[in-house]
């Protein structure tokens, strides 16, 4: 009985199994999955085969919950990389609260290695740059991408430099970067299958900005733009009613000089959108 | 074909024999298809499953079968599980060895939450304790694994 007891259980089950009983015990989790990754060889094994074949989302926010400070290391960021590395089947990735590992040489790896990917989330990942924005958007799945308060990131970043431009991407958020400069939307209407555009608290976007596209013949059929907290006006509005002929909501940010001079449309110049594109929901806020 | 009142005879590695009900048994995918493919088959040889073994297997297939006759609450179908596998370590590991052979997925699912249980929430160091597993990392190893985990642990 006793030579019983000394035998390890993973001398006995068959690897299936293991795999079987890890992914019980983590229900999934990667932060749970890495702990057990350090149990001995076997585990380790075991564990980058569940995460190569089965991990497809990745939620990074489950790993920073009790984080109260944020600290830059480049230990951390090898060691993501090194992980998300494994994940090649990975569709669904949010980095937001592990923003500080975040840079372009990581979106270069992704680009590379993560090409099933269809919604990524950077938000907060202040050192990213036009760069590793210009990688992510190679991705061939790419549908939905998030960027919000990345200062880094101006305008270049959506420029094109081939005919190529993101096959699938439905969805775009572009949030409080302060540095988008005003081409924004000529590079943003190159991308076709665009329905859904935010650009939300972007300081720098203002009528010039559809000013640089009122004569394009070809845009993306936007369903839903969000200009809230930007320096638009009635004549950038006027352009956007004329060109975005299957907008179904258009939200709209009041007039606030707490930030910066923002929300400088006229109640007038709502009206006439709405009487332009009636079947469009303004939202104001 | 009508198997409810039909017995087999299930043969353990140690010779050990069991007479059982084939509709009880026939939880078992393995011993329902043997069935199946030979109508007058009097006994089953399971030469991967101990007598023992084999006996909490029948227990266990008694239990649930007799649940399609008298239905039992979610609790008391979970309290008896519970302490069906209220077992040591290598008959319970052994158990999955058999659900497995046997394909018994309930079973299968049963026992291997079971040890999934006892290892949630636990540190590798204290999973190792409990269940005899051996470090067998060499030292670069151990720090290119913690290097590896270190983007998702605490600064």
């Amino acid at each position: 009985m006793d030579q019983k007891e000394t035998v390890s259980w993973v001398q006995i089950l068959p690897e299936e199994l293991i795999a079987k009983v890890i992914e019980q015990a983590t229900e999934f989790n990667v932060a749970s999955l890495c702990i057990l990754r350090n149990c001995n060889r076997q585990f380790r094994n075991i564990i980058d085969q569940l995460l190569l074949s089965k991990l497809e989302e990745l939620d990074a926010r489950c790993f920073r919950d009790r984080s109260k400070s944020c600290v830059y290391s480049v230990e951390k960021v090898h060691s993501l990389k090194s992980f998300l590395q494994k994940c090649v089947h990975i569709t669904k990735l949010e980095l937001t609260r592990v923003f500080y590992a975040v840079d372009d040489t990581l979106l270069w790896q992704l680009a590379n290695s993560c090409s099933q990917l269809k919604v990524l989330d950077l938000s907060y990942c202040y050192h990213v740059t036009d760069k590793g924005i210009s990688s992510v958007l190679t991705l061939p799945n790419l549908q939905v991408l998030t960027i919000r308060s990345c200062p880094n990131i101006t305008s270049k970043a959506f420029q094109l430099y081939t005919e190529s431009y993101p096959q699938n991407l439905t969805t775009l958020s572009i949030e409080w970067c302060p540095n988008l400069s005003y081409p924004v939307m000529s590079y943003l209407i190159k991308f076709r299958q665009l329905e859904c555009l935010s650009l939300r608290g972007c300081e720098s976007v203002s009528d010039d900005c559809f000013r640089a596209i009122a004569h394009s013949e070809a845009v993306p059929c936007l369903k839903h733009l969000d200009v809230r907290f930007c320096m638009i006006g009635d004549a950038g509005l006027m352009i956007i009613a004329r060109l975005f002929r299957q907008l179904d909501k258009l939200l709209l940010g009041s007039k606030t000089h707490n930030l910066w001079p923002c929300g400088n449309w006229t109640l007038s110049g709502a009206t006439q959108v709405a009487t332009i594109l009636p079947w469009c929901k303004i939202i104001y806020s | 074909m009508n198997n409810t009142s039909k017995t087999v005879k299930l043969v353990s590695s140690d010779n050990e024999i069991f007479e059982i009900e084939t509709s009880i048994i026939s939880l078992s995918e393995t011993i329902k298809n043997v069935l199946e493919d030979t109508e007058d088959t009097e006994s089953i040889p399971l030469p991967n499953v101990e007598g023992r073994i084999l006996a909490k297997v029948i227990e266990y297939c008694r239990y649930h079968s007799l649940l399609k006759t008298i239905p039992q609450s979610e609790e008391d179908i979970e309290r008896w599980d519970r302490e069906f596998l209220n077992i040591d370590q290598p008959t319970l590991f052994h158990l999955i060895l058999a659900a497995n052979y046997l394909d018994i997925k309930s079973l299968l699912d049963l026992t291997c939450k079971r040890v999934a249980d006892m290892i949630k929430g636990k540190k590798p160091e204290e999973i190792r304790k409990e269940f005899n597993i051996v470090n067998d990392f060499t030292p670069e190893e151990e720090e290119e694994v913690r290097r590896e985990n270190a983007w998702c642990e605490d600064p």
